[in-house]
């Protein structure tokens, strides 16, 4: 096959990047920030940014020839984006890369098709001139799609496969690969300073272009606290009171993606029985990567939230299937719309 | 209840309980990462309890519960408040009780509800007002259930692959059965999928319109079931056209074409029929709620007392009467005074009506008489 995995393999990371392969590819080549941010990776950044950028824009921009920057493209654009911590945008981000491979996936032939399933972890087959996924993996997805239309018992069923076209299973296995592209964004824990730059000068060029609902906003343009999502909530809530570290962490990392600024957060912090500004200070302008390593620290997802032990799911968290927080705020603004 | 009657079952749960506490947990998967939960005789239920080791159990059962439950789900941490639990799986059930299903067999009993009238009549006699219906449960009626489970173990067996050695079956202890699947990747589900299953079984929001193929398990459902549909159909001349038209097919792919003519709109009447006749009307609660809890297996029924009864599915075929009678644990006989008891099987033994007299019984059913208000009194058989 034209785009085969084993003969082609960075072919193949380049088209699918978000895929075990990618990743390891992208591993592999040992893509460093000091490559990508050096003089050799100037493409992949300029790139990368086009990328983000066009996605302010909702233009598409033209196919990206060289797989090695189409490859590393992927990554590093995820993480502007993630550094821009808008939840909008993010989603932008993730449909507009699942829609280019249910593209490509339109056009490709059975192998390819098959073992991008098996490397998503899906169980598909091809038999007799169809295709066929296990039902209980058709189940996990079609929970996203359209409801009346996705039905069990419209599809053929034997022995625990549903056996459908091609057009419905790539409809299927976009559902999957947003799956994938969404672990890989909300995973991103530290964004590397030269990606906060990028971001920050986004931010500057394009920041009333951001997509946002206004509704939510504070005087300022943020989101209101009362629209957080109940970690935050209750992180938020409890500044006064003093929160342990993993606390104060999570909640100066999303309040910096609101935009709030550093005296801001710290003025929050005053409150807590032990304030002291220097102190408070470092850690804050740690957190955002304005000292020591110079790595910002992104929002964690409800994973590491969880595992902190402050996550207090609501209806929201559950209908939408959260996996982080900025997920919630589009959730809340999706249920206000009537959506 | 009287009160020596509540003295004298919970003597009889006692002694069983203090016996088989251990057969319950061994019979239970994982039981120290599941919610445990205790009915009293008091209807207080106690939940959110964890059993680490056996003897914890014990400190539950010095009072014997009416009820013993566990959670479908394994959690992290089984007492915490439901939203902080963390499930990590859950086990699909499906539940088939006589209640959900059509046609069942079951006796009526009545009672009057301005006078003490217990009886065979619809209508009291002494108050001529109509009187409640009281369904008893029989070796009929667990006939009826075993018809229905296995068309429920055919249609997972075929359409989700579900091995046979891979169910865990039980009777419920009154009105049907669990059927308990305890492996992956069915305990992966989550509640989206656990509703379309319900869905697909229940035949629920069926459009005939929608469906894909001649061959989409919609089509084959109906196929399979066409004898079934022309039994409980009660074709008449004033019948829908339509549901006429699709009993008389010849083909899957004349099927397909009748089915797709069926407007949800225009032919409601068809597709119920349909649905109830070709699906299977399993307890959609269990089989969808993440939370639920369900009765732990070898523990009493807090109504009949029998056991929940591990079964094979060729303990299927030996009948109602096996079922019922696998289930006893309470075998002695008892002297009870029965208002009224319609002529019934239990155990596969065949009793005549009984009205207002004495009668020597099986415990177990002088205990289900008492728990449905029909008899009180129970009286040891001395020597």
């Amino acid at each position: 096959m034209e785009w085969d995995p084993i003969e082609h393999p960075l072919k193949w990371a380049g088209r699918y990047p978000y895929t075990q392969l990618g990743k390891s590819l992208f591993r592999e080549l040992e893509i460093g920030i000091e490559e990508i941010f050096g003089g050799e990776g100037s493409a992949i950044v300029e790139a990368a940014k086009q990328e983000v950028i066009s996605l302010i824009d909702k233009e598409v921009p033209p196919p990206e020839t060289n797989e090695y920057i189409s490859l590393a493209k992927f990554y590093v654009a995820a993480m502007i984006t993630m550094a821009l911590g808008n939840s909008f945008l993010i989603s932008r981000f993730v449909e507009r890369e699942a829609s280019r491979s249910a593209r490509y996936l339109s056009k490709a032939d059975v192998d390819e098709i098959t073992f991008l399933s098996k490397d998503l972890g899906l169980n598909v087959a091809y038999e007799d001139g169809r295709f066929k996924i296990h039902f209980i993996d058709f189940l996990r997805y079609v929970g996203g799609l359209s409801h009346i239309h996705w039905k069990l018992y419209y599809f053929p069923l034997y022995r625990g496969y549903v056996y459908l076209e091609k057009r419905w299973l790539i409809r299927i296995l976009k559902e999957a690969i947003k799956e994938s592209i969404e672990e890989i964004v909300y995973g991103i824990e530290a964004i590397p300073e030269e990606v906060a730059k990028i971001a920050d000068e986004i931010r500057i060029k394009y920041g009333d272009s951001l997509p946002k609902k206004r509704e939510y906003a504070d005087r300022v343009g943020r989101v209101a606290p009362e629209h957080f999502p109940p970690c935050m909530k209750h992180l938020y809530m409890n500044i006064g009171k003093g929160l342990p570290h993993p606390g104060r962490f999570t909640i100066v990392a999303f309040l910096s993606s609101l935009g709030y600024t550093v005296e801001e957060i710290l003025d929050l912090f005053r409150v807590t029985p032990d304030f002291n500004e220097k102190i408070t200070r470092y850690q804050i302008e740690h957190i955002l990567g304005l000292r020591g390593g110079k790595t910002r620290y992104s929002t964690p997802s409800c994973r590491k939230i969880k595992s902190f032990g402050f996550c207090f799911p609501d209806q929201i968290c559950k209908k939408y299937r959260v996996k982080h927080p900025f997920q919630y705020l589009k959730g809340v603004m999706k249920k206000d719309a009537g959506e | 209840m009287l009160e020596s009657d509540k003295e004298y079952i919970l003597e009889l749960y006692r002694a069983y309980y203090d016996s088989h506490y251990k057969t319950i947990l061994d019979a239970t998967p994982k039981y120290e990462s599941r919610e445990w939960a205790f009915l009293t005789f008091d209807n207080t239920m106690i939940r959110h309890r964890k059993i680490s080791q056996p003897a914890e159990m014990l400190e539950y059962l010095l009072e014997p519960p009416k009820g013993i439950y566990y959670s479908l789900s394994i959690y992290e941490d089984p007492t915490a408040e439901m939203q902080d639990k963390g499930r990590i799986t859950t086990d699909l059930v499906f539940d088939l009780d006589a209640d959900h299903i059509l046609g069942v067999r079951a006796r009526k009993v009545f009672r009057c509800r301005e006078c003490d009238y217990i009886g065979p009549d619809e209508t009291c006699p002494r108050c001529d007002l109509d009187a409640k219906p009281i369904f008893v449960i029989d070796d009929y009626t667990i006939e009826d259930v075993i018809n229905e489970l296995h068309r429920l173990v055919k249609r997972i067996e075929n359409y989700f692959d579900v091995r046979r050695e891979s169910i865990r079956l039980f009777f419920s202890g009154l009105r049907g059965f669990h059927l308990h699947i305890e492996e992956k990747p069915y305990i992966d589900l989550d509640d989206v999928g656990r509703i379309e299953i319900k869905d697909f079984l229940t035949l629920e929001g069926i459009d005939f319109s929608k469906v894909r193929a001649v061959d989409a398990a919609a089509v084959s459902i109906v196929w399979e079931e066409l004898g079934r549909l022309a039994s409980k159909a009660n074709l008449t001349d004033t019948s829908p056209p339509i549901l006429k038209d699709i009993l008389n097919v010849d083909s899957k792919e004349t099927l397909y074409q009748t089915l797709k003519k069926l407007d949800p709109n225009s032919s409601q009447h068809v597709l119920k029929v349909i649905k109830q006749v070709c699906g299977i009307h399993v307890d959609p609660a269990v089989v969808t709620d993440l939370s639920r809890l369900i009765r732990a297996p070898f523990s009493l029924h807090g109504k009949s007392s029998l056991q929940k009864a591990p079964l094979s599915l060729e303990d299927l075929d030996r009948g109602g009467g096996y079922v019922v009678a696998k289930s006893m644990v309470f075998i002695g006989r008892v002297e009870v005074s029965v208002k009224y008891m319609p002529s019934l099987t239990w155990g596969g033994v065949e009793y005549p009506e009984i009205i207002d007299g004495k009668a020597v019984l099986p415990e177990s059913l002088a205990i289900y008489l008492v728990n449905t208000g029909l008899a009180s009194g129970l009286k040891p058989i001395l020597g």
